[in-house]
């Protein structure tokens, strides 16, 4: 056994602790649980960012093994600078998202059941941390129910009344249907290979193609993985519950879950097409050109149907949508750059939409609690911070350059123009749609948060935050700015963690 | 120095004479204004002969780019336009001080009647193509506030209709600069054209023949060339009448001119000559005469009449000048001078008889020989020369005409021209000469007792009487003009 | 050393436009003196300091942000560079003051004068480019900036067409984005403009070069209002007159025709598509839209939407020459965008004066109105015999050497582009004169009683127009320096 730095440690005590903490809360009173889940969160983000910086300088990944079994019949983790890096992000975006949300989630809660919701989240992240560090499917299939119920949990805890109850409901039922598909495709795949651990599963699977034999099950089993966590991560056409539940949940939720819970999953199937199946059967199988279809079907009708929003978190959650529907684009070209760019992706959305979200919020604040956009109007003069924060997010999201999404559009257009023949018109007609279709919502919520109102309603409504707000609308377009400027950065790890992914 | 002080001079002084009666505030008084306006045409009269006395010259005036200079030259072809401009302008200005008794916004007329004769006078000192260009769209944007002068709906439409035919036309035109300037390294005109050294390729070639038709037919707008000319019939019954008069009788002559120069100074005949591009000019050209006499046959409103006879008219000396034969040349030439003589005494008649009876229509001139005898004997005198009955000067120009389109030695064009021309002659007779025997022989049924005789101005009749008198005189002695004119054409064929 | 000069002309108008709204200055009454004094500092300032740099042109290049790949956010000024400033930055000025006159009854000045401002200096960020990206990148910042000024009176008609604004120009600007991308996955350069182009050699046509061409042309020419794409153009015509002249008539449209010139002569250099099909279609519609613009002027009995569609026609005489993929047609594209942008600012702010006086917007309403608005319809009428291409004037200097352009190229197609030309200059003629013959001469019958109220505009705009008159003239009949200067841009190759 090779000798472990402490340091590499820390995604094995990542997982532990949010799961513990997550009990803890259960029990401490509202108050409490809240800083002791920030600080939770914190150190696991602290703990993240110190095994990036590991991997970074080993540029390699590693693999973990839980408790003292070997492979192949104990559990392992698989780090590396790619696993670290989502985990490093997802840990501060989820920070972020709550500090940014904080008044929300006390207003919108029962009070006695304020400490439910930081226990749910708390036993959200750890899911997340598993889904993006673990090395065996079973385990991937635990976690993945965990953050279902866990999501479903904290869109119902908003306790507004009727729509949140239908719309959670509804999230439950296609979640669970997608995760009862996952759970055929690994049964199948566990019948064919005996394996449950990713790196045999991938040799067996090899073993497979080799031989040509149960060439068909191997697809449908494609299909399982691929059609389960699509419907988890709202590709369309299986989007139908996103909206709902993401426009009525309170602002934090909404963020984490457009932000961070989709990607979970996205991430897991990633890592199974790289580890389990390889690139190359995938590429062969066709089911790439679904996905890439598929997302390019998101791409449009994710932004049409958001244009005739009235609702501002609704027209966000159908935007997420459209979002999703560029990462499975990039996943769609199947090779190397185009998952890398499904991957900055990933970010570029991770965090932009949890501000966008964070921001909701506060303009729901200056505008008597409403989130119709003709009360919303005028409310970047009333809040001018959250304006500002809006603005930028909705731009990045149009595209304009040194935003991040002018980033992720480049990346994609790069890999599709790669990747060469009809693929590449097809995405880059896509992109260029997509982008008109965004500037068509996000402009006009843009120019009418700083629309001159002509009657008085609001008129004396100025904001109120606590300075913690501020720091968290700062920090978010900071790390907007990152991507925009320094996507190159990102790009390296992201490759370098690919490289040693497989 | 002289020579370009007279030059410039005979632009400038009818311009100078519109400034002062626009500005200075004693000229609003009639008489005075009056006064004004004859000394500028005098004086202008005046400098143009002796700018004639005296020889060529040439000045470039500024250059608005790298091949664009604007140039003004005197030559012989200058020398004969711009006496003919001066000298009718000075005519029917007379007429006009007593016929625009009856109009308002008399300063505004006599404004552009000026201005008009310096652009003109300009266009007809123009050395190279952009200064004829500058001149041309100046005289036409100068000369229409003359025909919207009455400020009637038709008016303004009739003026619209002129000035965007003129200006289309002026476009057509403006092709010859972009390719002839492309070609030759020449900016002016020269007689015998500026393509003569330059070698073409049979791509060049055809596209410079193009454009040399299509800038005859732009440049025929103005002259009231088929098919281009519609703007005339409407233009002149709503213009009064000493506005039609200076429109029919010199500035088509400036379309005229600017053909002449486009043809002979610019393309050089050689290039036309046995082209389609001449043959289809020789067709529009007949056409048009033919087709102007025609419909001058079938109008009744004597001043509609008198204008599609105009459309006819000039284009006997556009098939004159197409022919590119010294005689033929020669006709044109002539008949350039004797048609604006004829045609302004007979729109001065016509715009007599409107002033004192305010009769339009032909149908009503009955007996109008015995109220205005002087009017309608310079009338008759006009209409024998211009259906061509010797000794009068039309017969003198027609003649040159048929005999230099029969020297053209190429059937049928030859032969067709003398037959449409006579054809034309017979339908001139028919218009005219009906309105003269309806005025002196008016009929038995006629009711003599019903007669007063009018009084004719002087003002008005003095021009008149001049003009009938160098009808006359020419066709007596036209030998002075001819010798002029050969002087011309040994340059340029 | 004094490389950094480059960026001042974008960050004085961007910082201390952005300024405004946080300055003390009073919205509502007509004239706030501060507020035009402040505003007049500042583009005046500005326009002193382009100038100066027209002159003392610091060499390098300076280089804002470095992007992933090859790119960089970088700033130069070239020949092409100083002709689109040197024009933005003279007329800036004179709109700035016109519009302290024109905005007078308006709401919201404040918002107004700082956007106008802005988009100052990311125009001059566009002349400044010095490669692709940065100009696309100004290019979009231009939209949004825009966009917002054409929306000002905030009523359903100007919602609607900024609407419309935005998402030409957006779909226009993602597809010369697409034709971007293309490029760059293609040939590996960092899109850095030089003459000749960036594309280092590459002789055949392949099928993503001619595929990344078309986005690009198409894409970029949305601002430049090529058919199909011109829709935005005549609805924006409900935009504040300072916003339409200025911005449509000059900064807006003729960054469109700038970066087409960027592309076609600095981009993909001219060798690689003259001769080919795609040389020839780009032509057949710059041809058609000026045939297009022409005809539908004349049908246009509003006076701004006239406008809009002669500007329509007028910009694609510029795309014409620069289709015609030589030095000279380049040469003539520069001296038509900046002499078309003298005449069509001119006639714009005669609408606009005419509009705010008499508050009539229709032609047939105009009857009689010279008399009473002398300065003005004579200098309408200057315009219009400019613009239809009366010599003494600049119009026939530019018109001129865009046909000289077109004849060089001896080929059937430049032919029809001539024939085309003199036929808008015919209808030039109509849909304009008929205004000025309205004007002048109202018929015999009219009444003068029934427009008493109609009268000239203040100084503030009758000065600009006096100037303007004045530029035409001398441009008109003494262009030789100007021209001289655009032969050099242009390559000193003929």
């Amino acid at each position: 056994m090779e000798h472990l730095a402490f340091c590499q440690n820390f995604p094995f005590f990542t997982i532990i602790m949010t799961l513990s903490s997550g009990v803890i809360c259960s029990i401490l009173k509202p108050k409490k649980a809240m800083y002791f889940q920030c600080i939770v969160i914190f150190a696991t983000f602290v703990m993240s960012l110190i095994t990036l910086l590991f991997t970074l300088s080993t540029k390699t990944s590693y693999a973990f093994m839980m408790g003292h079994f070997p492979a192949p019949w104990g559990n392992e983790l698989r780090i590396g600078p790619f696993e670290s890096l989502m985990a490093t992000c997802f840990s501060g975006i989820m920070l972020l998202s709550l500090i940014g949300g904080m008044s929300h989630i006390f207003e919108d809660t029962e009070e006695k059941k304020t400490n439910l919701y930081f226990c749910m989240i708390s036993l959200l992240l750890s899911s997340l941390f598993a889904l993006i560090y673990t090395n065996d499917i079973f385990t991937g299939y635990v976690f993945v129910e965990i953050n279902t119920i866990t999501s479903c949990a904290i869109v119902m805890l908003k306790y507004r009344g009727g729509k949140t109850i239908v719309a959670t409901t509804r999230y439950m039922v296609m979640s669970l249907l997608g995760s009862g598909l996952f759970l055929l495709g690994i049964t199948m795949l566990y019948d064919l290979t005996g394996h449950l651990l990713m790196p045999q599963l991938g040799q067996a699977v090899n073993l497979l193609v080799e031989s040509n034999q149960y060439m068909f099950p191997l697809t449908v089993i494609i299909g399982l993985f691929s059609i389960g966590l699509s419907i988890k991560s709202a590709l369309f056409p299986f989007h139908t519950w996103l909206p709902d539940a993401h426009g009525n949940a309170t602002a934090s939720s909404s963020a984490i879950l457009s932000g961070l819970v989709l990607k979970g999953y996205i991430i897991l199937l990633i890592k199974i097409f790289y580890r389990v199946i390889g690139l190359d059967v995938i590429e062969v199988d066709q089911v790439t050109n679904i996905l890439f279809v598929f997302g390019i079907l998101a791409m449009i009708i994710g932004s049409i149907k958001a244009i005739s929003q009235q609702d501002i978190k609704k027209m966000l959650a159908y935007s997420s949508v459209a979002q999703i529907g560029y990462v499975y684009l990039g996943i769609g070209l199947g090779t190397n750059l185009g998952i890398i760019a499904a991957s900055l992706q990933i970010l570029a959305h991770a965090f932009t939409k949890p501000m966008l979200f964070v921001c909701s919020g506060g303009l729901m604040d200056v505008s008597g609690g409403s989130k119709q956009a003709k009360d919303l109007s005028g409310a970047g003069y009333r809040d001018k911070l959250t304006g500002v924060a809006f603005t930028i997010g909705g731009l990045s999201m149009v595209g304009i350059p040194l935003l991040a999404g002018f980033s992720t559009k480049f990346n994609l257009c790069m890999a599709a123009i790669e990747y060469g023949n009809i693929k590449m018109i097809m995405a880059l007609i896509a992109i260029i749609i997509s982008t008109v279709l965004n500037a068509m919502y996000y402009l006009p919520a843009i120019f009418n948060l700083y629309h001159v109102r002509h009657d008085d309603s609001f008129k004396d409504v100025k904001a109120h935050y606590h300075f913690s707000y501020a720091i968290v609308l700062v920090i978010f377009i900071l790390l907007n700015f990152s991507i925009g400027i320094f996507s190159d950065t990102y790009e390296s790890i992201i490759s370098m963690g690919l490289s040693t992914f497989g | 120095m002289i020579q370009e002080v007279l030059m410039f001079g005979a632009i400038l002084i009818p311009m100078i004479g519109a400034l002062i009666i626009g500005v200075v505030p004693i000229f609003k008084d009639d008489k005075k204004r009056n006064i004004c306006i004859f000394i500028s045409l005098v004086l202008t009269l005046f400098i143009v002969i002796l700018n004639c006395l005296y020889g060529d010259v040439s000045v470039t005036v500024l250059r608005l780019s790298e091949k664009l200079p604007i140039l003004f030259k005197k030559d012989l072809m200058s020398k004969w336009f711009t006496m003919l401009c001066s000298f009718m302008w000075l005519m029917v200005g007379v007429f006009s001080f007593e016929y625009i008794k009856h109009e308002e916004n008399r300063n505004r007329f006599y404004i552009f009647y000026l201005l008009t004769l310096g652009a003109i006078l300009g266009l007809g000192f123009a050395g190279n193509f952009v200064t004829l260009y500058l001149c041309f769209e100046f005289m036409t944007f100068l000369s229409m506030p003359l025909v919207l002068h009455s400020g009637t709906k038709e008016a303004i439409q009739a003026a619209k209709k002129y000035l965007y035919y003129s200006i289309f036309g002026a476009s057509l035109g403006l092709l010859n600069l972009f390719f002839i300037s492309y070609y030759s390294p020449i900016l002016e005109f020269l007689p015998g054209g500026v393509l003569n050294n330059i070698s073409l390729t049979q791509n060049a070639h055809t596209t410079l023949l193009v454009v040399s038709f299509l800038s005859i037919i732009g440049f025929g707008a103005k002259a009231g060339m088929f098919p281009l000319h519609a703007w005339l019939p409407t233009a002149h019954p709503v213009a009064p009448a000493p506005a039609s008069a200076v429109l029919s009788g010199v500035i088509t002559k400036a379309g005229v001119l600017c053909i002449i120069r486009t043809v002979y100074y610019l393309f050089g005949v050689d290039f036309i000559r046995g082209t389609w591009v001449q043959y289809a000019w020789i067709i529009l050209a007949l056409i048009t005469v033919f087709m102007g006499s025609m419909l001058a046959y079938n109008e009744t409103i004597f001043k509609k009449r008198l204008a599609y006879s105009s459309v006819s008219q000039v284009s006997y000396i556009l098939f004159g000048l197409a022919l590119l034969n010294k005689i033929a040349f020669t006709g044109a030439m002539l008949h350039m001078y004797f048609h604006s003589l004829i045609k302004d005494v007979l729109f001065l008649t016509a715009g007599a008889i409107i002033y004192l009876t305010h009769k339009t229509n032909v149908k009503d001139f009955k007996a109008m020989g015995k109220r205005m005898p002087i009017v309608m004997w310079c009338f008759t005198i006009a209409s024998l020369s211009l259906i061509g009955i010797p000794p009068l000067s039309g017969f003198i120009s027609k003649w040159y005409l048929c005999v230099g389109s029969l020297s053209l030695n190429i059937q049928p064009y030859a032969i067709l021209g003398p037959i449409v021309l006579i054809i034309s002659a017979l339908l001139t007779a028919g218009y005219l000469f009906t309105i003269t025997i309806n005025a002196f022989f008016p009929g038995n049924d006629f009711d003599y007792n019903s007669l007063e005789k009018i009084k004719e101005p002087k003002l008005m009749t003095i021009p008149m009487i001049i003009l009938t008198i160098l009808i006359v005189l020419f066709g007596l002695y036209p030998h002075g003009l001819l010798n002029i004119i050969n002087s011309i054409v040994g340059t340029i064929l | 050393m004094y490389n950094f000069l480059i960026i001042l002309p974008i960050l004085i108008p961007i910082f201390f436009g952005g300024l405004i709204p946080i300055l003390s200055f009073d919205n509502n009454t007509h004239h706030d003196k501060k507020r035009e004094i402040y505003v007049a500092s500042v583009v005046i300032i500005n326009a002193l300091l382009i100038f100066f740099l027209l002159f003392n042109t610091p060499e390098n290049s300076i280089t804002l942000f470095r992007l992933p790949g090859n790119f960089h956010i970088s700033l130069h000024i070239d020949g092409l560079s100083k002709v689109f400033m040197g024009l933005v930055g003279f007329l800036w000025p004179l709109a700035s003051f016109y519009a302290f006159e024109y905005m007078e009854h308006s709401e919201n000045k404040n918002r107004f004068f700082c956007l106008y401002t802005i988009t100052f200096g990311i125009t001059c960020g566009i002349a400044m480019s010095a490669n692709l990206i940065t100009m696309y990148f100004f290019y979009e910042l231009l939209t949004l900036i825009t966009i917002p000024l054409v929306m000002h009176d905030m009523n359903k008609r100007a919602v609607h067409a900024g609407i419309k604004y935005m998402i030409y120009s957006i779909a226009g600007a993602a597809c010369a984005f697409a034709g971007m991308m293309i490029l760059v996955g293609e040939t590996g350069t960092s899109l850095e403009f030089k003459l000749g182009g960036f594309l280092n050699n590459v002789t055949n046509i392949q099928p993503h070069l001619v595929i990344a061409f078309f986005l690009c042309f198409f894409g970029f020419g949305v601002k430049a209002a090529i058919f199909p794409l011109h829709g935005w153009l005549p609805s924006a015509g409900v935009a504040p007159t300072p916003v339409t002249a200025l911005l449509h008539a000059v900064a807006v449209v003729k960054a469109g025709v700038f970066a087409l010139m960027r592309v076609v002569y600095f981009g993909f250099g001219i060798s690689i598509f003259k001769g080919t099909y795609v040389q020839y279609i780009a032509m057949a519609f710059a041809i058609w839209t000026i045939l297009y613009g022409s005809s539908m002027a004349l049908k246009e009995q509003q006076i701004k939407r006239r406008l809009a569609y002669s500007t329509i026609s007028n910009l694609s005489y510029i795309v014409f020459a620069i289709t015609l993929m030589s030095s000279y047609g380049f040469f003539a594209a520069m001296s038509h965008m900046l002499f078309h942008g003298f005449m069509k600012i001119t006639l714009f702010f005669c609408a606009g004066a005419i509009m705010h006086k008499s508050n009539k917007e229709y032609i047939p309403d105009f009857k009689g109105f010279a008399r009473k608005m002398p300065v003005t319809f004579a200098t309408f009428s200057i315009a219009s015999m400019a613009l239809t291409g009366v010599p003494l004037l600049c119009g026939f200097v530019s018109k001129y050497n865009i046909a000289i352009a077109a004849v060089r190229e001896n080929s059937f197609i430049a032919f029809v582009g001539i024939i085309v030309l003199l036929i808008s200059a015919y209808l030039t003629a109509k849909y304009l004169f008929d205004v000025v013959i309205k004007a002048y001469f109202p018929g015999k019958d009219f009444n003068y009683e029934t427009i008493n109220e109609v009268e000239d505009p203040s100084n503030y705009m009758k000065i600009p127009f006096i100037i303007l008159c004045i530029i035409m003239f001398i441009t008109g009949i003494y262009s030789q320096p100007i021209m001289n200067f655009l032969n050099g841009v242009a390559g000193n190759l003929f």
